[in-house]
């Protein structure tokens, strides 16, 4: 019988029962040939997981858990203020905002952040920045011709495939924004849109940015492109 | 009165800790996503579906904290440097008899395996999620799912010494 390794990884791990297993259990019995390559994924799936087990670092401390306890008695259930994508995951739900941001989904290129925005003028997705957005490595940042910081935080691709963006722009001493958008033919079009920390000195806090990860764990976002990756799409 | 799902949830930290080190191979790191992932879980829990294993959901809020955090980092000019871990010494399987030192020296093999193929061995190996809850938590095809499976183990048993051919 011919078994290929696919069929003897799955398995030794379990994904493969009933009749079928039990025959297959018997080729390898027969075949010592067959039992040593079932061997290799039989035993690292045993050794990954009394290694695993036996790590002495994966102790939980009694302080994470009562620090987790409390957190469950203080963290409330979200509220959705978040307005879904038009392509977002079909499970996907709104979630929490801290207070203190605004926050704007699916608009196109130029709008404004409503309520909660101060800035006026200088859109996320300027003409400029959707240039930047183009040549820019993730990592890099420049001054735009009106005076604001822009950095490119990431590039990812969107559950569509479409070349998407992380990036910030923060005027100096003003508001800044976190901003997601995607490139569709020659256009840009901005998918997320956040306010954040009004010092352009310092990255919002991670906490703050709640909305910006449930944007992430909604738009079937692939892993942070490699810079190889990501050259690919730059222009 | 308790609370199920936090208790339920408490009784699952030693797996998330477990994988958050999998990911971030840093004790204190490892503490932060498992807090955040809690925060997190219980943030969002009317989004989980009872009919699904609540591990599988954990492990996703996890993986998706974790990438969050590469992304923050990268912004802010530090790396969190993956390919730091030296590489193991040879492990002599044969005169090897301290089962604690071969274990050790299992762990400083998994911990020299790209995090995407890391990932996926603990998952299916060390908490025994099936191919297709793996392919849901790391949102990748089960193909990729198996092909990352398959040469995390082949490089895991050659830096064991086990090759598949000779056997022990």
């Amino acid at each position: 019988m011919d078994i290929d390794d696919d069929t003897l990884m799955a398995l030794a791990d379990g994904e493969i029962d009933g009749d079928e297993a039990a025959r297959l259990h018997a080729a390898i019995k027969s075949d010592p040939a067959l039992a040593d390559r079932y061997a290799l994924y039989a035993q690292t799936a045993d050794l990954a997981r009394q290694a695993s087990l036996a790590d002495p670092e994966a102790a939980v401390s009694p302080d994470l858990e009562a620090r987790i306890r409390a957190l469950a008695a203080t963290t409330p259930p979200a509220a959705g203020n978040v307005v879904p994508l038009r392509r977002a995951a079909p499970r996907w739900q709104p979630m929490a905002l801290a207070a203190s941001l605004a926050l704007v989904v699916g608009l196109s290129a130029g709008m404004f952040l409503a309520p909660g925005a101060p800035e006026t003028g200088a859109p996320l997705l300027s003409a400029a920045v959707q240039e930047r957005l183009n040549t820019l490595p993730s990592g890099a940042g420049i001054t735009l011709a009106d005076g604001r910081r822009m950095n490119v935080v990431a590039s990812f691709t969107d559950g569509a495939g479409a070349f998407c963006r992380e990036y910030e722009t923060a005027a100096v001493g003003g508001q800044g924004h976190v901003g997601i958008a995607c490139r569709d033919g020659a256009d840009w079009s901005l998918r997320f849109a956040v306010a954040t920390a009004s010092q352009a000195t310092g990255y919002a806090p991670a906490s703050s940015l709640d909305a910006l990860d449930a944007f992430y764990a909604g738009a079937g976002a692939s892993e942070p492109l490699s810079e190889e990756a990501e050259r690919a799409f730059l222009k | 009165m308790q609370d199920s799902f936090v208790e339920d949830i408490v009784a699952l930290l030693p797996n998330l800790k477990r994988f958050a080190l999998s990911l971030c191979r840093k004790p204190d790191i490892a503490e932060d996503l498992v807090q955040i992932t809690a925060e997190r879980a219980f943030r969002a829990r009317h989004q989980f579906d009872p009919a699904t294993r609540l591990e599988a959901w954990l492990f996703r809020i996890l993986r998706n904290a974790w990438i969050d955090m590469l992304r923050r980092d990268r912004t802010r000019g530090e790396t969190v440097d993956i390919h730091d871990t030296p590489q193991p010494d040879p492990v002599d399987s044969a005169a090897q008899t301290d089962d604690r030192l071969m274990l050790q020296s299992v762990r400083a093999a998994m911990e020299t395996l790209p995090e995407d193929q890391r990932a996926v061995l603990h998952l299916v190996c060390v908490e025994g999620l099936s191919y297709a809850e793996t392919s849901q938590t790391l949102g990748i095809p089960q193909g990729t799912v198996m092909s990352r499976l398959s040469r995390a183990r082949r490089a895991l048993g050659e830096k064991v010494g086990i090759n598949g051919r000779a056997g022990r």
